[in-house]
């Protein structure tokens, strides 16, 4: 009964199940495998005398309609290599840190448009892990898998996110800072899309958070919960640099500000408030997280089957920009090679 | 849509009837859901042969595309019945050692590869590689117009830090072999062309940089500049080098000994093995030139390979054997003709030495 979390016809559970059961009997005898169309809609297929039940994903009409579009004439998988470190220094242990910047494979990203102004990221910056040709229309990608091959010393924890929106070069200056919004994001309407704050240049000083405004999913102008916030800062983040997410009041707080409890993410930043001024600047990011990586064990390698387990078939959006956070438990910093595996059709 | 019922679409049969007999099955199932709201597949001989939509007096028709395996699960099992399956041994000596926490090619050390066969092209000059390259992995030979794919495998290691250990699955498809260490700018001869996993659609290839026959110099030599087309076939495109990538072999590859992978500035981690793309670029169709920042002895290996899975080692002497269908999504393409080897890549622990054996599943349909 697990299988049948989700109906997939009008009907109820057991009417699948019934009809499933009689397609079989109906079937004994015939080997050439057959589909069972109920309420309108495969709900699996019969052969060999035994039922096997459809899931249905995105574009993927079961795992058997994965599997021929893995193995059509131009193959529509694609293995995303990528090998990205935080860079040459020590890190904080428990802190979590954003490796855009870090010229590895692919290059570094870098901080582009004017001063807290909203800036679209496209496929076309340099910074974010590729996944493979371009589907042909109405065509979409899917998340099937991914090993990770950690190098350095500790366990590791990682995020796979899709850098969305980003107000680069923000001043530290005490009072109040309205941000620039001409463009808005081009994915997710603001759903499952949450705020990261990292160094670009770094601080003299560790400024407080007293207050952000934003816009959330639903359209509604909300203010940041939970402030102040320290903004802690160690250094620029560069080319050999990873940027240390400085919203964490401790080391164990995951890399996001809080959002409400009814709220499902954030459309675009308005403001934000300092309590001093400071040479440097930090970078607000809205980031979609995408799907956690671990690696527990020093210089193990770990595999992941994206397609029966979490983040299922999580669909990429054309204009992606994928990117990852890491957090380690020692002071040794991550260099970690990945593949991403993605199905599309 | 009534136009995708196209001839080309229907490169192979489905069923036991013709192609037109398809197509007016197909025509007659989208007469017959007109005003269905509903999207329902048309089974004729026995197959799925594609699907149709009906609405508000209209009707759309979908024909799949039977290469590979339509049938998904079933036609797996259904061909591993029908013994259209194939279980390619390998056996590797690599006990020479690999280094800790880095990339070595194991393609020297494969066996019936022979060291003098592994980089034997002339310098810097395109040399293709098929499955009756010298070493190469047998996987069952041609079967076009059926589609091969990758179904699983059993990897077996003697390796001295076995646990963990990577290994990647990979097509050989170009080399360029003995290339000098230079600082002057080197062009290569690209009379071959790639013969796999280049085309529209395909994600074309990665570049390895290697050891080549004879071990660097003490002298620091950096990879400066190197100029290739991409996935789609656009020259001039650029390496980047934000990030110093140091020519640095530190041992002659042998039948026992792997090739190095080298590149990166170890100072700021260890790296991976793949040099890095112009941004937007996914893949590599051939080298146009490269350069160094100083002579050095030595010279170095070029490889266009496409990878196709990680495979993990279990303690020494137990088996990995993964079911690359159910298990793990892998059902990666061998294409007529592919050279596969292996990149391997010890835990941090130590480096690895030991042989490799066991075989990779293979089911065509």
């Amino acid at each position: 009964m697990n299988l049948h979390l989700r109906s997939k016809t009008k009907y109820g559970l057991h009417d699948d199940q019934r009809a499933l059961e009689q397609a079989m009997r109906a079937s004994k005898g015939i080997i050439t495998p057959l589909p069972v169309v109920f309420g309108g809609k495969v709900i699996g297929s019969v052969g060999w005398n035994r039922f096997s039940k459809e899931i249905w994903a995105g574009p993927f009409n079961g795992y058997d309609d994965l599997i021929n579009k893995a193995t059509s004439s131009t193959p529509q998988v694609f293995d995303a290599w990528a090998y990205k470190t935080t860079g040459a220094f020590t890190v904080t242990a428990n802190r979590w840190y954003d490796t855009w910047t870090v010229a590895d494979d692919p290059d570094g990203g870098t901080f582009p448009g004017a001063a807290a102004t909203a800036y679209v990221h496209s496929t076309s910056d340099p910074g974010f892990i590729g996944l493979g040709p371009a589907p042909s229309g109405g065509q979409t990608k899917h998340l099937t898998g991914a090993d990770l091959i950690e190098t350095s010393t500790g366990a590791f924890t990682y995020i796979l996110y899709d850098r969305v929106l980003v107000y680069n070069a923000c001043p530290i200056t005490s009072g109040l800072k309205n941000m620039t919004n001409t463009v808005p994001a081009t994915r997710y309407a603001g759903v499952g899309v949450q705020i990261m704050i990292t160094e670009q240049a770094v601080l003299s000083g560790a400024p407080s958070l007293t207050a952000l405004s934003y816009t959330n999913d639903a359209s509604s102008t909300v203010s940041l919960k939970g402030t102040p916030y320290a903004l802690t800062s160690n250094q620029s983040a560069d080319s050999t640099h990873a940027a240390e997410i400085m919203n964490q009041t401790a080391p164990d707080l995951m890399p996001f500000l809080p959002i409400a409890g009814n709220e499902k993410g954030v459309q675009n930043i308005l403001s934000y408030t300092v309590g001093s001024t400071l040479t440097g600047s930090i970078c607000f990011v809205l980031a979609r997280p995408i799907a956690m990586l671990v690696c527990p064990i020093t210089g193990q390698s770990v595999q992941m089957n994206w397609v029966k387990g979490n983040p299922n078939l999580f669909q990429l959006a054309s204009d992606a920009c994928l990117a990852l956070v890491v957090r380690t438990n020692t002071t040794a910093g991550s260099q970690v090679g990945f593949n991403l595996q993605v199905a599309w059709g | 849509m009534l136009a995708g019922i196209s001839p080309a679409v229907h490169t192979r049969k489905k069923t036991r009837f013709s192609l037109a007999d398809e197509a007016r099955a197909l025509l007659l199932a989208a007469d017959s859901v007109r005003y269905m709201d509903e999207l329902l597949p048309v089974i004729f001989g026995g197959k799925v042969i594609g699907s149709v939509y009906g609405k508000d007096g209209n009707a759309w028709i979908s024909p799949h595309d039977f290469s590979g395996f339509p049938g998904g699960y079933y036609d797996v099992k259904a061909s591993f019945n029908a013994g259209r399956s194939f279980q390619a041994v390998y056996n590797i000596n690599g006990s020479a050692g690999a280094n800790a926490n880095r990339w070595s090619d194991l393609w020297p050390c494969q066996l019936a590869q022979g060291a003098a066969n592994a980089y034997s092209g002339t310098a810097s000059t395109a040399r293709q590689f098929t499955d009756v390259s010298s070493g190469a992995i047998p996987h069952g030979g041609n079967v076009t117009p059926a589609v091969k794919v990758l179904a699983g495998y059993h990897l077996l290691s003697t390796g001295s830090s076995t646990p963990g250990c990577a290994f990647m699955l990979y097509d050989r498809v170009l080399s360029y072999d003995e290339n000098p260490i230079t600082a002057t700018l080197t062009t290569m001869t690209n009379t071959l062309t790639a013969q796999r996993w280049v085309g529209s659609g395909l994600p074309a290839l990665r570049i390895c940089m290697t050891a080549g026959k004879t071990v660097t110099g003490a002298t620091v030599s950096d990879l400066s500049s190197l100029i290739y087309a991409n996935d789609a076939i656009v020259g001039s495109r650029t390496m980047p080098t934000t990030r110093t990538i140091i020519i640095a072999g530190t041992s002659t590859p042998s039948a026992t000994q792997p090739a190095d992978l080298i590149a990166f500035d170890t100072s700021n981690g260890e790296y991976g093995p793949f040099l890095p793309l112009q941004a937007t670029d996914i893949g590599v169709s051939s080298i146009t030139s490269y350069q160094c920042t100083a002579n050095n002895t030595g010279t170095i290996t070029f490889v266009l390979m496409r990878p196709l899975c990680i495979m993990v080692a279990q303690p020494t002497g137990i088996a990995s054997l993964i079911d690359g269908v159910t298990e793990r999504f892998l059902m990666r393409r061998i294409y007529d003709g592919a050279c596969l080897g292996f990149l391997v890549r010890p835990p941090n622990q130590a480096g690895d030495a030991g042989t490799y054996s066991g075989r990779l599943s293979m089911v065509w349909q």
